[in-house]
């Protein structure tokens, strides 16, 4: 009987919180503003929010910048679990790194952020089939995107979509402090107590 | 008090189903995730026409990569828009739908897709169709003296790959 008592208090009081485990984030293979080849095995073991831009993207990523910008100012640098910031650009030809790092510099996603470039075709594989968003070009060749961040853990899974209207920055910190505690304390016996809060759906 | 032996026997059935039922609902509710609709996946039946705030504004199919697509669907009286949909075969496709007005349907025949459409709420549902031909989509939530009428149509193509299988 006891333990059906403790089940229900768990489940009614939801001591610890977790953001749900989406589905396994898309693998890929990536250049970066300084031409080093990035995959997302490379992002294992720290907390990775990614945005989408291009460099002639106008409307669509107007808000999505600023608040990658907002987050990566405020994070905290010095934590034992990392926090990573990608960009993934989204133009119609592959950027040679000087162009990638031009515009890293004029947008002021250096140093802060990674700004990710690839094949068109490779990266409509990523973002669209991987990340589920919608993007392409109009008749006028604009960019038409949806605007998204994804929030991916230190295990590869995708653990937040924030889809349409843009979270404020502070629901994105407080993901990212959901996920920073359950890497460092989902060891031992409270392992358990974070699988149960995922079993009870113990969502913020 | 005496109690008959076999009232009492009907008794502990009673009492032993309920205490199943509560344990099933319990489950259901918080460890399997049944519920019913939350917030998340709704959306303002008064803001579903107004470009720019909705995707149903302009009900649409949407490449998301190769061979992977995702469908806005509107329901309202009496029709889907859109009405037709066109998919190479072997394409996984998410369907969005909700309805501008009333309670309605949407079934897909020949397939597992079926949904009941609410005004405000989002129904998911994801499927591959693999074999190219016409499957018709039918409201099957009464929804009105026109609701026979209501009907639409998912034509997969078939490609190099299924015609050369096949």
């Amino acid at each position: 009987m006891l333990p059906l008592v403790a089940v229900i208090l768990f489940a009614a009081l939801r001591p610890l919180k977790v953001l749900p485990r989406i589905r396994i984030s898309p693998g890929y293979l990536l250049v970066d503003q300084n031409g080093n080849r990035v995959s997302s095995e490379e992002m294992r073991g720290q907390i990775t929010l990614y945005g989408f831009t291009s460099t002639d993207c106008g409307l669509p990523c107007v808000g999505s910048e600023e608040l990658m910008a907002d987050v990566a100012a405020q994070i905290d640098s010095q934590s034992d679990v990392p926090v990573e910031l990608v960009m993934i650009a989204l133009d119609e030809q592959e950027l040679l790194p000087d162009a990638l790092r031009a515009y890293a510099l004029d947008r002021g996603i250096e140093p802060s952020r990674r700004l990710l470039t690839g094949e068109a075709q490779q990266v409509k594989v990523v973002v669209g089939g991987g990340f589920n968003t919608f993007y392409e070009r109009d008749s006028s060749g604009q960019l038409q995107l949806d605007k998204a961040l994804m929030l991916v853990d230190g295990l590869g899974i995708l653990r937040a979509e924030y889809r349409g209207r843009l979270p404020s920055t502070s629901a994105i910190l407080r993901d990212i402090d959901l996920l920073t505690q359950e890497a460092r304390n989902s060891t031992g016996l409270t392992r358990y107590a974070y699988e149960a809060a995922h079993l009870f759906l113990c969502y913020p | 008090m005496h109690v008959d032996k076999y009232e009492q026997v009907w008794i502990r059935i009673s009492i032993f189903v309920l205490v199943v039922f509560t344990l099933a609902v319990l489950t259901a509710t918080v460890s399997a995730g049944i519920q019913v609709p939350g917030v998340e996946g709704r959306v303002d039946p008064n803001l579903i026409t107004t470009p720019g705030a909705s995707p149903w504004a302009a009900p649409s199919v949407r490449e998301l990569a190769p061979g992977k697509y995702e469908a806005y669907v509107l329901a309202q009286i009496w029709r889907f828009d859109p009405g037709e949909i066109r998919i190479p075969a072997g394409s996984e496709i998410t369907f969005y739908v909700t309805s501008k007005d009333v309670q309605h349907g949407l079934k897909i025949m020949d397939t597992n897709i079926n949904m009941m459409i609410l005004p405000g709420q989002v129904s998911k549902l994801k499927t591959t169709f693999n074999n190219p031909g016409t499957y018709d989509v039918v409201c099957h939530e009464y929804c009105g003296i026109g609701h026979h009428t209501m009907y639409g149509q998912i034509i997969v193509e078939a490609t190099a790959d299924t015609t050369t299988t096949e």
